[in-house]
């Protein structure tokens, strides 16, 4: 059998996807055809590789070149240069933005460096549409070894002894959960896979899923075989269609190769697969309500217990993953507990994946091991924050996490810190903040997104958020008093005391978190009615500098409400009565005469 | 695809897949591998660099050795017009070869990059 020699990983991720990285691959598809190189060079759609700042990516292979910002125009270049004539394009390379050195490997790069992919092993790896590269990469083996060599109790100490904790919030030992439903007594079972992935600029589960679908697979039967389950049901959100289509791809070769259905490996341990579609509620998140919205009820939460490995999906014993969890499943059997416990901390095991946004150079999916630290993350992997500016906090944990403030860049991330610190892993969300954010106005940010998406069932969440959002907004609208912070901070305690569900009761942590880490601007709202971040329009007042001023003219004809009036080559002034603080004069003037006060 | 009966038939497929994947997986960790590079300082080399990257791409298929094969193009190094291989063992040096054929490049290759 003939081995290509040369592969050409294109991402095939919905970030890439989205600068044309699927018309990149086919243009490098057509022309590998016409060049005819097709016996010694394969193109290949992968998963996202991460580095999504500098897509759309492309890797060479063998040589592991890593071109980033790769458009249509550079693909000729790429085959005739680099794949015919061994002659990297330099400019496509990645320059290191303090050295600007070219790097060539993406190994040598601070953004992969202290990375370790374990959940995202085969993502920018593999064909996540064709089955057999999976299996070339040990696919299935966990399953066959599983079914072949352990009971399902030994396959639970197994994960139990491996520390694996779930990864979509909340933390809760793996092996545990999958004890507690293995030991329901039941004819039937339910394996169910989270992913609902919710949390505002989160992309960890659609990357896994669009870049490894299999993993999920295989770690769902083997929950299955661990819990005594025959089905299994994938809960994921319609607004990923590139992850269902996926997804759908893998079951279908799944099954054809009986991998899923009857007998697998010729055992009596039967499973199969069935993706359920979610509308986009951020509370369906949450297990109970998961399951209700898979049995066709509204998206409700439960009180628990009874816990869903008692009674879950249709009344029957259910054990609910997320996809991040289930992807370090085959590996934990393959490697070992002792492999995978020995990375990490005490009490958090393993790695964990982070989608790293907001303020940052070096915007992406990462995954680090437990027991790195937030300045190794946001300085090292990310690049430090963007422009130059000064970091001021990092949100973790989406709508239910906080702010972590410059004193805590030294935490070792684990799930116990985050949650001392005052904010929590959450699935992975990880948006840094710089010296223009307004501290106020991001806990109201995300208030807006829990009242938006509140259930609506229990009267702390529903109407208690709505009435914190409210006093939030009075705040940035330079209405607030300082009773209202007090007020505040009250209305939250209650809200997590009381509220049903998880979501409901750690609602408040961002406003909690801000009171706490940024009182002083919460004190600058309300006391001198400024924001010191010049973000809260109702507080901002643009003034003309008459120093500066060179009546140019060019503010008052940019200004959209006539607000400013003034003499050609005379100073200009602006009517604060007639000013809408659109901000359309401060971009305008070259003579950076006009300042917010 | 055919149903895999048992988990032997999938270690079996798993290893009738692995060619390809090799390459792949090599190509993360370089410096564990056996690399070599046909290096070729003229545009007028190319034809005689792919003739000979391509046995020995084959001689290491046939001889099922791993290697870490690449096309490499020194410009303006030097005004002669040669093809050489630069070979580099796990833990060594590169170390460079001047060929005048294939065949060389072989016998190199079969003693193990020592010629």
């Amino acid at each position: 059998m003939k081995h290509v020699k040369s592969f050409i990983l294109v991402c095939g991720g919905t970030g890439c996807r989205a600068s044309e990285s699927a018309l990149i691959a086919d243009d490098f598809r057509n022309m590998v055809r016409q060049l005819a190189i097709e016996d010694q060079t394969a193109v290949i759609s992968v998963g996202c590789f991460g580095f999504c700042e500098k897509g759309p990516i492309v890797k060479i292979i063998p040589d592991n070149t890593f071109y980033t910002n790769v458009s249509r125009a550079d693909v000729e270049e790429i085959l005739k240069e680099h794949i015919i004539m061994g002659r990297p394009v330099h400019r496509l390379l990645y320059e290191n933005p303090e050295t600007h050195e070219k790097i060539s490997d993406s190994k040598h790069m601070d953004f992969y460096r202290k990375q370790k992919r374990i959940a995202l092993r085969n993502c920018g790896f593999i064909d996540p549409e064709n089955i057999n590269d999976y299996i070339a990469r040990r696919g299935y083996e966990a399953l066959g070894t599983v079914l072949s060599k352990y009971t399902p109790a030994e396959t639970i100490d197994i994960i139990k002894r491996s520390g694996l904790r779930g990864r979509g919030g909340g933390g809760f030992p793996t092996g545990l959960k999958w004890e507690f439903a293995s030991k329901s007594v039941s004819n039937e079972k339910y394996v169910v896979c989270n992913a609902d992935e919710g949390d505002p600029g989160a992309f960890m589960d659609r990357s896994i899923l669009e870049g490894d679908p299999n993993s999920i697979i295989e770690a769902m039967a083997i929950c299955g075989y661990s819990i005594g389950a025959s089905r299994g049901l994938v809960y994921i959100r319609a607004e990923y269609p590139l992850a269902v289509h996926r997804l759908e791809v893998a079951i279908s070769q799944a099954r054809e190769y009986g991998l899923l259905g009857d007998a697998i490996f010729g055992t009596d341990f039967s499973f199969d697969i069935e993706i359920r579609y979610g509308a986009g509620a951020f509370v369906c998140g949450e297990e109970t309500a998961l399951i209700h919205s898979m049995e066709g009820h509204r998206g409700e939460p439960t009180v628990k217990p009874p816990f869903p490995a008692v009674k879950g999906y249709m009344g029957k014993p259910t054990n609910v993953n997320n996809v991040e969890t289930f992807a370090n499943v085959p590996v934990i059997i393959l490697n070992g507990p002792e492999w995978f416990s020995s990375i990490g901390t005490e009490r958090s095991k393993g790695t964990k994946v982070f989608a790293l946004a907001g303020k940052i150079n070096n915007v992406g999916l990462i995954e680090v091991p437990m027991g790195t630290t937030l300045r190794e993350v946001i300085y090292e992997i990310g690049g430090g924050i963007k422009n130059g500016k000064k970091f001021k906090a990092v949100q973790t944990g989406g709508p239910s996490g906080g702010c972590l403030t410059e004193e805590h860049l030294d935490i070792p991330i684990d799930f116990d810190n985050l949650l001392a610190a005052g904010s929590m892993m959450g699935s992975g969300g990880m948006i840094v903040m710089d010296e223009d954010d307004c501290m106020v106005s991001v806990a109201k940010f995300y208030l807006e997104f829990i009242v938006e998406e509140s259930c609506g069932k229990c009267v702390p969440c529903r109407i208690g958020n709505r009435r914190l959002y409210e006093m939030l907004d009075k705040i940035t609208k330079g209405k607030g008093t300082e009773e209202d912070l007090e007020y505040i901070e009250n209305l939250s305690k209650v809200i997590k005391d009381t509220a049903l569900c998880g979501l409901g009761q750690t609602s408040p942590n961002p406003v909690l978190s801000t009171l706490e880490h940024f009182r002083d601007e919460y004190l600058a709202h309300v006391r001198d009615k400024t924001c010191p971040a010049g973000k809260c329009r109702a507080l901002m007042h643009y003034v003309i500098d008459p120093e500066k001023c060179v009546g140019c003219t060019a503010c008052a004809r940019a200004c959209p409400a006539e607000a400013i009036t003034g003499e050609r080559k005379q100073k200009h002034e602006i009517d604060q009565n007639k000013c809408i603080k659109c901000g359309a004069c401060y971009e305008k003037c070259k003579f950076s005469a006009i300042n917010i006060a | 695809m055919r149903k895999l009966k048992s988990f032997e038939e999938l270690l079996t497929l798993q290893k009738s897949l692995a060619g390809d994947m090799r390459i792949r997986e090599m190509s993360n960790s370089p410096d564990d591998h056996i690399q070599v590079r046909v290096t070729f300082t003229s545009e007028e080399k190319i034809a005689e660099a792919a003739g000979i990257y391509r046995e020995i791409s084959e001689f290491a298929e046939t001889g099922n050795m791993d290697i870490i094969l690449t096309r490499y193009f020194r410009d303006g190094e030097n005004n002669e017009k040669t093809v050489s291989i630069e070979v580099k063992h796990p833990g060594n040096e590169w170390k460079c070869y001047n060929i005048e054929s294939a065949d060389e490049a072989l016998r190199i290759l079969e003693k193990g990059g020592a010629a």
